[in-house]
């Protein structure tokens, strides 16, 4: 069976995630799913949410996706704290993973097929056109080795803010119950992993030390005493920025979003300790402490470098 | 003085975190045993310190005598400032350690953790720890054979480069199979294979790339 | 800092000179005189983490009826603390004169992070600018250093070579190494010193960054 180059090459255009040649992808305005930021999918902050279009259907193109998934990943990997879980995205990507998993091994059984076919009567080691039949297969498997990369570094990224936040994750927890539960924040796995090693860490610490203090002391979460025990996130990290400004790129529409004197927009912040006034101008990069711009990065109005 | 064998414990955390940073692998040194158990006594006579302060003050109390100044309570002040402290050195020592054994979990699975590590490093880890760490390997295979089965959990943090690379074969496997064939692992022979498969072969050691 | 911060309980354990204000029954342990009591005005080394909260805590004593205590003034502590020998002025006279070849190490091995537990707890603003002062001249000369040895060697392969002999961790004998070049050898001797003249936070200070440059050099030059 011949597989002509043509078939694979039109595969590779409709349901890639390769590079969108036609540019930025947030320029298209008309898509409905402007309304959504990249937090909002999971809808897991009643205070900074963006209604999502109630009217909106269409679901983000894969180009969008990959390109949100991207922010996302440079974001949990730069922020101090556990970003919420961009539940929706996730499940379309990695159902988008599988299916092209799929049809990668079509694909390339088809070649092995071919392959075969073409050995016995052909003694020469490579044959050259096969190998250039071969290269648009190459690419697929390439971009998807890079997607399934960027999942496995966010994931394994948020795995390891969970295990070290774990007591900080439960108390807030136990005081938000009814605003934002932990459910939102994490995914079923991650809830998963979070409270089986919790239990299993808190075992190990019980078996070998905790059982043998008094008993007023053998809290793993007890902040009354000289140093408190639950670690928080270091809000005062130090990280760099990136303004981005509003997900629709309609200025007007954005209520914080200043008009300077010299035409150009910008978001004000306030710098505690200084009392320092900052503008942050659209497009512009800068560096400050995470708690200044938290509420900015939810909105997907900053993002993190 | 109380509270110095919970420096020395310390101490000991330390240049095992130092020792660590070094290498590539997680590397547990010995688990010292003798110093937690001589914290743990001196945490168990702290504690009935206290306890026969806190009668002290009881009977005092009943006695009429006015035991609420707070300079005849600073000794069991400092004794309970004694404790927390052998708390805090003995749970970062163990945080240690648990953390340790988690990169363990995550550069071995896949490998056959409890038959290696249980047999080399039987001596240095404790049962508790031995049991932690059967724990949490099946945590790990459980969270990899869910939804995420694709992505490889645990495979490599640096970024792709080549699909196929070539390999060097440092050690005699026997038969590997993939889904380009079978493969024998002899000792100094070379593949052209696609990463993805052998990223594994290559955590273990058993090839190395060229 | 974090609870379970390794250097922040290394840093508690500093001990600090004290001064106990009070005759305190049943602590004579900490001079070594068990079973007697500690007379005020004693005078003995405490670990931090015992030193500090003591000399915070009200001991309520101008009234032994704890109720009548009303205002903050009266309140007197258990001990009092004095500056430890790491901030006293033979240390800062040495800082202000010269901050870069002044061993930190053999002051205080976590001579920042107790400054700053120390400038926390009585707001001592001298003490803070000549400690920041301190860290921005030497951060300079641990990025020198950082930055050099990264470059001394387009070999990635040697750089890994330098980087663990010239880790911290290790003994004082460990310049020889697989590069024969003589400047080379030299250059190692004189940050070897220097390194381990760091105290911890600037030794953290120095990893980093010299692992930084040494990930952007290998980048660079990795023509694939």
């Amino acid at each position: 069976m011949d597989v002509d180059i043509e078939d694979i090459l039109a595969e590779l255009n409709t349901d890639s995630t390769a590079v969108d040649q036609s540019g930025n992808p947030f320029s298209d305005i008309n898509n409905n799913n402007n309304a959504s930021t990249l937090y909002n999918e999971s809808s897991s902050y009643p205070e900074t949410n963006l209604k999502t279009n109630a009217t909106s259907t269409s679901i983000p193109s894969p180009q969008q996706d990959y390109n949100n998934l991207i922010i996302l990943w440079r974001n949990e990997r730069c922020a101090p704290e556990l970003l919420p879980y961009p539940h929706n995205l996730m499940t379309r990507m990695l159902s988008r993973i599988q299916e092209q998993m799929e049809r990668l091994e079509i694909i390339s059984m088809d070649f092995l097929g071919q392959q075969h076919s073409t050995t016995t009567t052909d003694t020469t080691g490579n044959n050259p056109v096969n190998n250039n039949n071969m290269l648009p297969l190459l690419c697929m498997e390439a971009e998807l080795e890079r997607i399934k990369f960027v999942i496995r570094s966010f994931i394994r990224c948020r795995l390891s803010k969970i295990d070290k936040f774990s007591l900080y994750l439960r108390q807030i927890n136990e005081e938000n119950e009814s605003i934002s539960p932990l459910q939102d924040f994490l995914s079923k796995d991650e809830m998963i992993y979070y409270e089986s090693h919790s239990e299993i860490l808190l075992k190990l610490f019980n078996d070998t030390i905790l059982k043998h203090l008094p008993p007023n002391m053998q809290a793993i979460n007890d902040n009354t005493g000289t140093v408190p025990m639950i670690d928080e996130p270091d809000w005062n990290k130090f990280v760099f920025i990136k303004v981005i400004g509003p997900q629709n790129k309609i200025f007007n529409t954005d209520p914080i979003l200043i008009k300077g004197d010299n035409g150009k927009w910008y978001y004000e912040v306030i710098i505690p300790e200084l009392q320092e006034r900052v503008e942050l101008i659209i497009d512009s990069i800068y560096v400050m402490r995470y708690k200044v711009i938290k509420d900015l990065l939810m909105e997907g109005k900053v993002t993190l470098i | 003085m109380y509270g110095d064998l919970a420096n020395k414990l310390v101490i000991e955390a330390k240049r095992t975190a130092q020792l660590n940073n070094r290498g590539n692998k997680t590397t547990l040194p010995v688990h010292n045993d003798e110093l937690v158990r001589d914290i743990i006594k001196e945490v168990t006579q702290l504690k009935r310190n206290i306890e026969f302060f806190k009668e002290q003050e009881e009977t005092m109390n009943e006695n009429g005598e006015y035991a609420n100044s707070r300079i005849m309570k600073c000794q069991h002040f400092v004794n309970a400032l004694c404790l927390e402290r052998n708390k805090r050195c003995l749970l970062g020592y163990q945080k240690l350690r648990s953390d340790m054994l988690d990169s363990l979990a995550w550069e071995n699975n896949g490998m056959d953790m409890l038959g290696t590590v249980s047999s080399e490093e039987n001596s240095n880890l404790t049962h508790h720890e031995q049991e932690y760490l059967k724990k949490y390997s099946e945590l790990l295979t459980d969270m990899k054979s869910g939804e995420l089965t694709d992505i490889d959990l645990s495979g490599s943090l640096t970024p792709p480069r080549e699909i196929f690379i070539d390999v060097r074969v440092l050690k005699d496997a026997g038969e590997i199979q993939t889904e380009y064939g079978v493969f024998n692992l002899i000792k100094d022979s070379q593949f052209f294979v696609r990463q993805s498969d052998v990223e594994r072969l290559i955590q273990q050691g058993f090839l190395q790339k060229i | 800092m974090g609870y379970y911060d390794i250097d922040d309980m290394l840093t508690e354990g500093s001990e600090i000179p004290c001064k106990f204000l009070h005759d305190i029954p049943g602590l004579g342990y900490l001079e070594n005189n068990p079973g007697k009591p500690i007379k005020a005005n004693a005078k003995l080394m405490l670990p931090y983490w015992l030193a500090h909260i003591l000399a915070v805590v009200d001991s309520g004593s101008i009234d032994d009826n704890s109720e009548n205590r009303m205002d903050d003034e009266r309140s007197v502590p258990f001990i009092e603390m004095s500056t430890p020998e790491s901030f006293s002025q033979k240390v800062t006279n040495a800082i202000k004169t010269d901050p870069v070849s002044l061993d930190l190490h053999s002051i205080n091995p976590h001579f920042y992070e107790l400054a700053l537990k120390w400038c926390g707890l009585y707001s001592d603003k001298n003490l803070s600018e000549i400690v920041s002062h301190l860290l921005i001249q030497r951060a300079q000369e641990i990025n020198n250093f950082a930055f050099s040895t990264a470059i001394q060697n387009k070999n990635i392969n040697s750089i890994g070579s330098i980087t663990s002999s010239n880790n911290i961790n290790d003994n004082k004998n460990s310049n020889d190494n697989s590069n024969s070049n003589n400047n080379n050898n030299t250059h190692l001797l004189a940050s070897s010193s220097f390194l381990m003249t760091l105290d911890e936070l600037e030794k953290q200070v120095y990893k980093k960054s010299h692992e930084s440059y040494k990930d952007s050099k290998r980048w660079m030059y990795q023509n694939k």
